[in-house]
């Protein structure tokens, strides 16, 4: 889905991060457009939560490389975006819960446990939208009412530890959109929930992008998750993008052989189906950042190996059909795409 | 919650019982007594000393002498010093202030310090900043009270001259500020030797929190760091630190007593140690039976303190 007038509300480019010698991540490219939910793929230690932190500058320690613009210029090079990366924290505060948010798995923990419901809401609408007083009153109310909250006056008054897993993270959207972001990065907002609760969430947030036109950078281990929300599935695996597609066509017919893997192996995706909540159901595992060989790093595990031309070199990120103009593209990383087929 | 206190203010008077029992004796079996003194007078004879312990009531069995103390301990009456026939009370009231003062004082002193060295090693850890923050927490745990209190003095006092090296003022003087300048000393000691007490506690409380998803959805929020620090991490580091404080603030009578010793400072540690030398039975038993209650009383206070405090244990 891409909104018209504009470039993408995020354009990530070579994307690298590394910690001293290991390269945890390297030459991440993707756009989310305006109002687009793009689903992040992909086991665990394949890089998802990294990438995220570091175009929020929220990793410290770690060295990051390339681009990550929000508010990319669009074709008609309406005006220039914000540089992610690199940017001051001074001056990249500021943006974060207003231009882009980002929520976290666990809701049990990502509130403040010792101030009320209401505190923590007055305090980023004070921060990112000006509002005090009887104002921030209203409108923290009217945001709690909007994330499906009951009772919302008496919510204010509640600390979190008096609100049941769903509500909290219902709250903790509500606090990421307080500031009105153009982008939500949520880190598994939903794993941590029960399989009726999960599809609440999902609902609200599928929701807030029709009223408020917010793009999404969806990280999840599952599958079925991201067919009920994305519009789009970049696979992450060993710190690369393996594909990127629509999610139409990902579903339909995923052709890098570690998606159709990952898609076989998942149960049930007209449902969420709690048994597919974690992927890693394909034998083998990823290999760590320092096992990496220079060829595909899928080949130890794929069925379709072969030494000449996959272990040589690194396959190239590349178009798989050709895209009609202006249509979505499809990317894949496989060496044999062609030999391979759908 | 009432229940809960109920029991608990039962569970400690039986402790106080507990604690006299075992102090009456120990104080009564150490060698030498209160006749001692009585004995070096010249023209003294045992049938005046047997008097004499006659009238103290010292040549009754020991648990006899321990029923008739506890019995008007319990009407209010702690008996009299045998030095001078002040009430135990009226002594222990006229020396509590010293030491209230330099407590105070320097908890003033090491509570903030503490805290912010805890907090700033928390927020650094792994880094240079934590050890430095460790290294000093260490130094100024393993330095001997009387010893750097006699550094102090003979730095700031001997050398210096800047403040006085003991006693509670000037005789003569007696204003409030040459009052402040004798406490400098006796407090700052006092003070840095219990300044990693809190550093260490609120290092590993604020460390904890510190790495904890809230922390990190309020930075991703853009909450900027100093409120991060000062309004989340802070007021919830704080909180467990109510029952620690609850527990050491007696502990520092101890510390006060050696401090007390070094500055000629005339507080309750000073009373004790004296006391003792006289083998004072009534002051040195109601000094034990205060201290205990105390400690008692604090910990129970830091309980409430703490529920009302803490959102999350209130009902
Ligand atoms: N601060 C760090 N320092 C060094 N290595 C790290 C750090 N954080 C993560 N890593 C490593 O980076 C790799 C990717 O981690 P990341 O958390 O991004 O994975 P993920 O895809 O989010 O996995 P999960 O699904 O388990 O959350 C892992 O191998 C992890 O061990
Ligand atoms: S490049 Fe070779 S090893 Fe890698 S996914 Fe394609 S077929 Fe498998
Ligand atoms: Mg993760």
């Amino acid at each position: 889905m891409t909104a018209p007038g504009g470039g993408p509300v995020l354009r990530v480019r070579k994307l690298g991060v590394s910690f001293g010698q290991t390269s945890l991540v390297d030459g991440l490219n993707f756009d989310v457009g305006r109002g687009e939910i793009v689903a992040l793929v992909g086991e665990s230690g394949s890089g998802k939560s990294v990438s995220s932190l570091a175009i929020l500058g929220l990793l410290p320690g770690a060295d990051i490389s390339g681009s990550a613009v929000l508010h990319a210029p669009g074709p008609a090079g309406d005006r220039d975006g914000i540089e992610l990366l690199g940017r001051p924290e001074r001056l990249l505060r500021p943006l974060r819960g207003k231009r882009v948010s980002m929520i976290f798995q666990d809701p049990m923990s990502s509130l403040n446990p010792i101030r009320t419901i209401g505190a923590q809401l007055r305090e980023i609408l004070a921060l990112h939208a000006g509002l005090d007083g009887r104002a921030a009153e209203r409108r923290a109310v009217d945001l709690l009412a909007q994330v499906g909250i009951v009772d919302p006056q008496g919510c204010m008054r509640l600390i979190p530890q008096r609100l049941s897993g769903g509500m909290r993270q219902r709250v903790v959207i509500a606090l990421a959109i307080a500031g009105g972001p153009d982008l939500l990065i949520a880190d598994e907002p939903t794993t941590a929930l029960d399989v009726t609760i999960q599809a609440q969430v999902l609902r609200l947030l599928l929701d807030l992008r029709a009223d408020m036109g917010m793009a999404m950078v969806f990280i999840t281990h599952n599958l079925a998750v991201a067919s009920a929300i994305a519009d789009r599935v970049v696979v992450l695996y060993a710190g690369q993008i393996v594909e990127d597609a629509p999610a139409a066509a990902f579903f339909a017919a995923p052709r890098m052989p570690y998606s159709r893997g990952l898609l076989a192996a998942a149960p049930g995706l007209d449902r969420i189906a709690s048994g597919a909540r974690r992927l890693g159901t394909l034998p083998g595992q990823v290999p760590p950042p320092d096992e990496r060989g220079a060829g595909c790093r899928f080949a130890p595990r794929c069925a379709w190996m072969m030494p000449d031309p996959c272990a040589r070199r690194m396959p190239a990120l590349e178009h798989v059909a050709p895209a009609g103009p202006g249509g979505p593209p499809h990317l894949a990383r496989c060496a044999r795409l062609e030999e391979i087929g759908e | 919650m009432t229940g809960f206190l109920l029991q608990k203010l039962g569970v400690n008077c039986l402790l106080l019982v507990l604690v006299s029992m075992v102090g009456f004796v120990l104080v009564h079996a150490t060698p030498g007594g209160p006749l001692a003194q009585f004995a070096l007078s010249p023209g003294m004879t045992s049938a005046r000393l047997a008097e004499i312990a006659h009238g103290m009531g010292l040549d009754r069995p020991l648990w006899q002498q321990y029923l008739h103390w506890s019995a008007r301990l319990a009407t209010g009456d702690w008996g009299r010093s045998y030095r001078d026939q002040t009430p135990v009370l009226t002594m222990i009231w006229l020396h509590l202030g010293a030491t209230a003062q330099l407590g105070l004082a320097s908890l003033i002193l090491s509570f903030p310090l503490g805290v912010a060295l805890g907090i700033v090693a928390a927020l650094r850890a792994g880094t240079r900043t934590e050890h430095l923050a460790s290294l000093l927490s260490v130094v100024l745990l393993s330095l001997p009270t009387f010893w750097l209190g006699l550094v102090f003095i003979y730095v700031f006092s001997v050398r210096l001259g800047w403040f006085p090296a003991g006693n509670l003022t000037t005789p003569g003087h007696g204003a409030f500020m040459d009052h402040l300048r004798h406490l400098a000393l006796p407090s700052l000691t006092l003070g840095l030797v219990s300044v990693p007490l809190w550093s260490s506690y609120t290092q590993a409380f604020a460390g904890d929190i510190w790495r904890q998803d809230h922390i990190r959805t309020a930075r991703a929020l853009g909450v900027p760091a100093w409120r991060i620090v000062v309004l989340h991490l802070l007021p919830e580091a704080l909180l467990p630190l109510i029952p620690v404080a609850g527990v050491y603030l007696p502990t520092l009578l101890s510390g006060a007593l050696v401090t007390e010793t070094v500055f000629t400072w005339p507080g309750i540690g000073r009373l004790l140690l004296d006391s003792l030398q006289y083998r004072d039975y009534p002051v040195v038993m109601g000094l034990l039976v205060f201290s205990a209650a105390l400690v008692l009383l604090c910990s129970l206070v830091a309980e409430i303190l703490h529920h009302l405090c803490d959102p999350r244990l209130r009902g």
